[in-house]
């Protein structure tokens, strides 16, 4: 089950879209960069989703640190995405996002969606 | 509305310009609080030059065309964005340390003459948007008292959202009535930050005593778990707590080296810090969104208790990228701006800058140490600025539309309230914050040109 660990200013805003999906295959822990990067780095198959106004600062903060660059991207304030390059990113090994808080309900469905069916191929995180 | 850049305003700005894009040149600072995590691989060469000036651009451009220049152009009074975003930029992109300052002090050179020619040239139409944009000061003014009512509800449920939003009208009213001489919504304002940390603080402390209650009965598990393996043989649970402490200690040690970096660099940051100072001391620069409109209307006090509230929304997100990459942020913790509004003179607004800066690079570490604990005070400080955000964007719409209304009556609202449901439809390239003074700029020009077109009749702007 992958568990998505959301953070930064629009944290609320990512959880409420997030429980409106009742999907019972995604774990959802509102948390922030400082308690997640060591999470995010000890276990497989967790993401990070973060949120502020660039969509790096607030967003990824710390998270570059513990996780280093390679698995950290951010959108900023990029409208829209598709699954497809999510995907492309999840498989670089991607598993910290950052996005900016007017982009939220743009973005984060995509992005979970691309996490989400990531799933039957296993373990590659 | 006038516009007088002093020979000091214009010789600071140059100076806080040139001296923020060298320090970004070196990787010790950037305004943008985005760019600064990148910071960490630039400085260590894991991120070519031209990579890291393709990240600042990428995060600051939008910032700059969408933010900076509407509300410096629709104030009059410089901004960081307009100033410092730029500098990041050009310091970073500079591969030599003494082209950045000189990139930086075109810049500011370019920012300070170019508004101060807009503006002039704005004063002279005949539909004056910049008068109209006076119209923003009161519903900013107003509506922030009651942002702490919505970071409690964002955080602390409606019950207590409640009562708070309730407490800070009954303030206002109060103040209205029997305390003629202070400012109704800086009393609300007050009044209300001071129920938000009540309420942060005994959630803290709740938060805690739960934590240690749990952490109490799962040792006392572990401790029976560990009875049981010592007998059985293997211990499960001991790998995977040196893996914790592997990562946690990796990462302790980062936080300590860039600490480290600051505090040895903390000299340029006390330049920097003094610069800062003089340059809000002008009074024709502000911290803030919300600031820049009251500077202009010169409210000062208020201006300073605003952005003082705003600094506590800024404080833990600067402290932790400036931890995690080592490099600061180049206006400090931002509580200089409500320091240098009001001090008397710029040679005390100096030394306060300086000093501010001086005690906020060496006492970064403890502060994160504090906010890895503080999990409550660190959420409440993200609410702040979502708080302050969406009540701002409220303000600011209702700003521009009374700015549109007092151009061009309802044409004036049609076209602000168009041109910023146009932003809206487009995926929001500007910034909600500034699509309402970025329409009334738009506005403003269509109006002069039908003005002179004979098509428009321009009415007197108050």
């Amino acid at each position: 089950m992958s568990t998505i660990y959301i953070g930064g200013v629009g944290k609320s805003d990512v959880k409420r879209l997030l429980e409106q999906r009742r999907d019972p295959k995604l774990k959802i822990v509102v948390s922030n960069d400082l308690e997640a990067g060591p999470i995010l780095k000890r276990s497989p198959d967790t993401y990070y989703i973060g949120t502020c106004h660039t969509g790096a600062g607030g967003s990824l903060g710390a998270m570059l640190a513990f996780l280093g660059r390679q698995k950290c991207h951010t959108f900023g304030r990029q409208a829209r995405i598709n699954t497809a390059d999510v995907q492309k990113l999840l498989d670089s090994g991607i598993r910290a996002f950052g996005l900016s808080v007017d982009q939220i309900n743009t973005v984060v469905p995509a992005l979970v969606d691309a996490i989400q069916a990531r799933r039957p191929e296993g373990g590659t995180a | 509305m006038t516009l007088h850049f002093t020979p000091l305003a214009i010789i600071i700005t140059i100076l806080a310009t040139a001296f923020a894009a060298f320090l970004s040149q070196m990787a010790l600072a950037v305004f943008n609080d985005g760019v600064r995590p990148f910071l960490l691989d630039f400085y260590r060469g894991d991120l070519s030059r031209a990579q890291m000036t393709a990240i600042a651009f990428g995060l600051s451009a939008g910032f700059i065309f969408g933010l900076g220049v509407p509300i410096a152009f629709s104030s009059g009074i410089l901004n960081p964005w307009v100033l410092f975003l730029p500098s990041d930029i050009l310091g970073i992109l500079s591969p030599k340390k003494w082209l950045a300052p000189i990139l930086g002090a075109i810049w500011g050179a370019i920012v300070v003459f170019g508004l101060s020619a807009a503006t002039t040239v704005a004063n002279s139409l005949p539909v004056n948007f910049l008068t109209a944009m006076q119209q923003m000061a009161t519903p900013i003014l107003f509506l922030f008292a009651f942002f702490p009512a919505v970071a409690i509800t964002m955080q602390f449920g409606r019950i207590r959202g409640a009562i708070a939003f309730l407490i800070s009208l009954l303030v206002m009213l109060i103040t209205m009535k029997w305390l003629t001489q202070v400012f109704p919504g800086a009393m609300a304002l007050a009044a209300g930050m001071v129920m938000l940390v009540i309420f942060a603080v005994v959630e803290e402390v709740n938060a805690n005593r739960e934590a240690r209650a749990e952490a109490a009965t799962t040792s006392a598990s572990n401790a029976a778990v560990a009875s049981e393996t010592s007998e059985g043989g293997v211990a499960v649970e001991a790998p995977a707590a040196t893996e914790v402490s592997a990562v946690e200690d990796e990462t302790v040690s980062i936080f300590a080296t860039n600490a480290a970096r600051l505090r040895k660099n903390a000299p340029f940051f006390i330049v920097m810090g003094i610069l800062i100072g003089v340059l809000a001391n002008t009074h024709l620069f502000a911290g803030g969104e919300a600031t820049s409109f009251i500077i202009a209307k010169g409210q000062y006090a208020n201006a300073a208790q605003v952005d003082f509230y705003r600094a506590l929304g800024f404080i833990p997100l600067i402290v932790t990228t400036a931890v995690a990459s080592g490099a600061f942020q180049i206006v400090g913790f931002t509580l200089v701006y409500p320091a240098a509004y009001l001090l008397p003179n710029p040679i005390l607004a100096g030394i306060a800058g300086g000093a501010l800066f001086g005690v906020e690079v060496l006492i970064l570490s403890y502060i994160t140490t504090g906010l890895g604990k503080l999990r409550v005070i660190r959420d409440a400080s993200d609410n702040i600025r979502n708080a302050i955000n969406l009540t701002l964007e409220v303000a600011i719409l209702f700003g521009s539309i009374a700015a549109g209304n007092a151009m061009a009556g309802g044409v004036g609202i049609a076209l602000v309230g168009g041109i910023y449901a146009l932003n809206e439809a487009l995926g929001r390239p500007v910034v909600r914050m500034a699509a309402g003074p970025v329409g009334v700029i738009l506005a403003g020009i269509l109006l002069n040109l039908l003005a002179y077109a004979q098509l428009f009749t321009p009415i007197v702007v108050k």
